[in-house]
């Protein structure tokens, strides 16, 4: 089926091509042009400088992967873990919940910044609210409902452990683990959101007298950048700020956050999918050069490539979970199937936070997102425990339908 | 056109066709009785009884603290430990159900939390996050590690039930093969996912990608890492035995592919009569001759390391790496070439790691 599904899809794009060069004849003259090229590393210098910043996005990658670990220190109280993701106490006073001091000194926040992007949330600060206030509550469900079970085996019904492979995970009574349902969730509503529906959107990149400046030369204050170009590079640390060297991240991909560098670098290693990294690298350099040279029209393909390449990752991911997770229950490995419906809920929750460029809205809305996950949950008294097949199967269809995969693409 | 990508989109799927699935009339019920009788329940019996003795060592060293019970002990974790790389290929039925190879060979163990569970004398070793502190890799460290049990009780209490423990999962795991599980596994002779080849043919696969290839090999060489990690192999404070252990890990996988009986006197019905019954080739030679002399160049290409794998990961790395690359190159011909010859599907994914 695939070397089918392949040979269909070229033969589109050949079919695309020539209706492009038969019907617009008028952007021939525009293709002409000396055009703006991607320089081979994301490094971009200005006086003798790097003009490139992100260091409030490398910050917010290392405050996730504490708060990850966190989330099974089993001595850590719900305040602690909220100081983490808020960086503050319930009062709003500084705090120092990290392990790394310079976490501790900075003044960026998680909470602050998930479901913030201005596409989305800036006239939509009610949703805003209730998306933060369900991290919260996943991070109290995790003290409240996990934590005092941990020294015991979970069955349906029963929160503790249960072994996945070698591994022991650790659910609430439905199955679930809230640290994946914090984890992956906020792949979807900080870092993707923060990127496609924030940094890489022209409201924001186009913001106040920003294009003006950009072609002047006007710097932020004290700083070796445009405002424009800065917004760029903030994107670009949501998946590549974590790098040892941001220039050439790809070296590294997978293993620089545990947040989109992961998932890109796990999309990648599936060969249905190899290229995913290349072209999202590739656009955001090639933005990045087209921001320098005024080219505001190829900055924004660049970014609705971006948008839609990273988009689909995300459903890739959660059916992909969906699907682990039926093969799991199949061969009666109950904890590895737990886990992956764990992870599947966490990036469903993101789904809410892609961005289709067609209609510049997400590929699932609240709504949507909220039926898929009570459905998980919904087969039975148990949650997780008792999700059906037909359910997994029937989400996991639904999801590839929205994007451009095949189920297939996934499983195989 | 369009015509022209439909004709084509047919044609296509008519290609697709070829792989139908394989009828054939091989004796699987013969396979699975060797397997059962000649292979597996004599690998338990052995492994029980090289355990049995392991843990009446233990007992008397714990009654007694005498130095020359715990030499004897020691010599004994050796016979154990080898006899147990013999059976851990077989996670199916009676062993899959109890998670016999997570409570018996996790390794790295966990050395600060072993010392915590046992002065804090509260633990149950059913529990999954106590993988790591039980079988014989925690075995490996009471007994060859820097603790002196001559003067603690409380590791002492802990060593004994330890062995208390596995003895009782190999046993309770030999018991139901003998009694009811053998005529099931024999008797489930089909040729579906959940049938006996099926399920066992993942099973090798699976221990020798996973546990011969990665575990033993692979990961303390760096190979998934970038460097050598080699606190990660197995048998590490017993480090002289890491290479045996592999090695008759891979004399195990060997034997079971060529249907070698486990005392080695008898020929029987195996993964490659099964092959050369279908007649399936790689380039014009018999691919059960290409995986058994591939067997034979991994024990050619480990002979030079040093008999302490985690000596050889950090001394000798790229002879570790060679034996990782001679051990993949048998992942592809058993994992790909073999399993879509017999027409079984891989019923494990990689697992995430996260």
């Amino acid at each position: 089926m695939k070397t089918y599904k392949t040979l269909k899809s070229s033969l589109l794009i050949g079919l695309f091509m020539v209706s492009l060069s038969a019907c617009e004849k008028e952007n021939q003259d525009k293709l002409n042009e000396p055009s703006v090229l991607a320089p081979e590393s994301y490094s971009f210098n200005r006086n003798g400088a790097s003009s490139v910043s992100y260091s409030g996005q490398t910050t917010r990658l290392a405050m996730g992967k504490e708060l990850n670990a966190a989330l099974l220190d089993f001595s850590k109280s719900k305040s602690d873990l909220l100081a983490m993701y808020a960086n503050q106490d319930a009062s709003g006073n500084d705090v120092d919940p990290f392990s790394n001091p310079e976490l501790n000194a900075s003044d960026k926040s998680l909470r602050s910044k998930t479901a913030a992007s201005y596409d989305y949330f800036a006239m939509n600060a009610t949703e805003s609210a209730a998306i933060r206030g369900q991290i919260d509550q996943w991070i109290e469900a995790q003290v409240d409902e996990i934590f005092p079970f941990v020294n015991q085996a979970a069955s349906p019904g029963t929160a503790g452990q249960v072994a996945d492979g070698s591994t022991a995970r650790y659910v609430n009574a439905q199955g679930l683990e809230f640290n994946q349902a914090v984890g992956k969730s906020l792949i979807g509503a900080l870092a993707l959101d923060q990127m496609l529906n924030n940094y890489l959107s022209a409201s924001v990149l186009d913001a106040g007298s920003n294009r003006e400046d950009n072609e002047a030369g006007v710097l932020a204050e004290g700083q070796n950048h445009t405002v424009m170009e800065h917004k760029w590079d903030e994107a670009y640390g949501y998946l590549f700020g974590g790098a040892a060297d941001g220039a050439k991240p790809l070296a590294t991909l997978g293993g620089d956050d545990d947040f989109l560098n992961k998932y890109l670098g796990r999309l990648e290693g599936d060969s249905d999918f190899t290229g995913a990294a290349d072209r999202v690298f590739n656009a955001f350099k090639l933005g990045r050069a087209a921001i320098v040279a005024g080219d505001y029209d190829l900055r924004d393909a660049q970014a609705d490539i971006i948008r839609e390449e990273l988009s689909e990752m995300i459903g890739i991911r959660a059916a992909f979970y969906l699907q682990a997770a039926k093969k799991a229950f199949a061969n009666g490995e109950d904890g590895a199937a737990l886990h992956d419906l764990s992870e599947a809920y966490g990036f469903i929750y993101s789904l809410r936070f892609t961005h289709n460029v067609a209609t510049d809205a997400p590929y699932f809305d609240a709504t949507e997102v909220e039926n898929m996950l009570s459905d998980l949950m919904g087969d039975g008294n148990n949650g997780l425990w008792d999700v059906s097949d037909q359910t997994l199967d029937a989400m996991s269809n639904a999801i590839a339908a929205r994007f451009k995969f095949e189920l297939n693409q996934v499983t195989n | 056109m369009l015509g022209a990508l439909m004709v084509l989109s047919l044609s296509c799927v008519e290609e697709d066709k070829g792989d139908a699935a394989v009828q054939d009339n091989f004796d699987r019920q013969a396979l699975l009785s060797f397997w059962a009788d000649e292979i597996i329940i004599p690998a338990y019996e052995n492994y029980s009884e090289e355990l049995g003795q392991f843990d009446s060592l233990v007992q008397s060293y714990r009654a007694k603290q005498l130095q020359s019970d715990l030499i004897a002990l020691k010599a004994q974790f050796q016979k154990a430990y080898i006899a147990w790389q013999w059976v851990s290929i077989y996670e199916i039925g009676p062993a899959e159900s109890r998670g016999l190879r997570n409570y018996s060979n996790v390794y790295p163990c966990d050395t600060a939390e072993l010392l915590g569970l046992a002065s804090s004398a509260n633990y149950n070793l059913s529990l999954p996050s106590t993988f790591d502190v039980q079988g014989w890799p925690a075995v490996d460290y009471l007994l060859f590690g820097p603790n002196d049990l001559s003067v603690s009780p409380e590791l002492r209490q802990y060593l004994s039930d330890l062995s208390q423990r596995l003895l009782n999962l190999s046993q309770a795991t030999l018991q139901d093969w003998k009694n009811s599980y053998r005529n099931s596994f024999v008797a489930n002779a089909g040729s579906s996912a959940d049938a006996s080849v099926n399920k066992l043919i993942n099973d090798f696969v699976y221990h020798y990608e996973k546990e011969l290839r990665a575990g033993k090999i692979g990961i303390p060489a760096g190979v998934f890492s970038g460097m050598p990690l080699s606190n990660r192999a197995e048998a590490y404070y017993n480090g002289d035995l890491s290479k045996q252990l592999f090695l008759e890990s891979l004399e195990a996988h060997r034997r079971f592919f060529s249907g070698l009986s486990y005392d080695s006197l008898n020929r029987g019905p195996s993964l490659k009569a099964y092959l050369d019954y279908l007649q399936i080739e790689e380039n014009g030679t018999l691919l059960s001759t290409r995986i058994e002399d591939q067997f034979d160049l991994v024990k050619q290409v480990a002979s030079s390391l040093d008999s302490n794998l985690a000596k050889a990961a950090t001394d000798q790395t790229t002879t570790m790496l060679q034996t990782f690359d001679a051990l993949q190159q048998n992942v592809i011909w058993m994992k790909v070439d073999m399993m879509q010859a017999l027409n079984v599907r891989v019923d494990y994914v990689d697992a995430d790691g996260d």
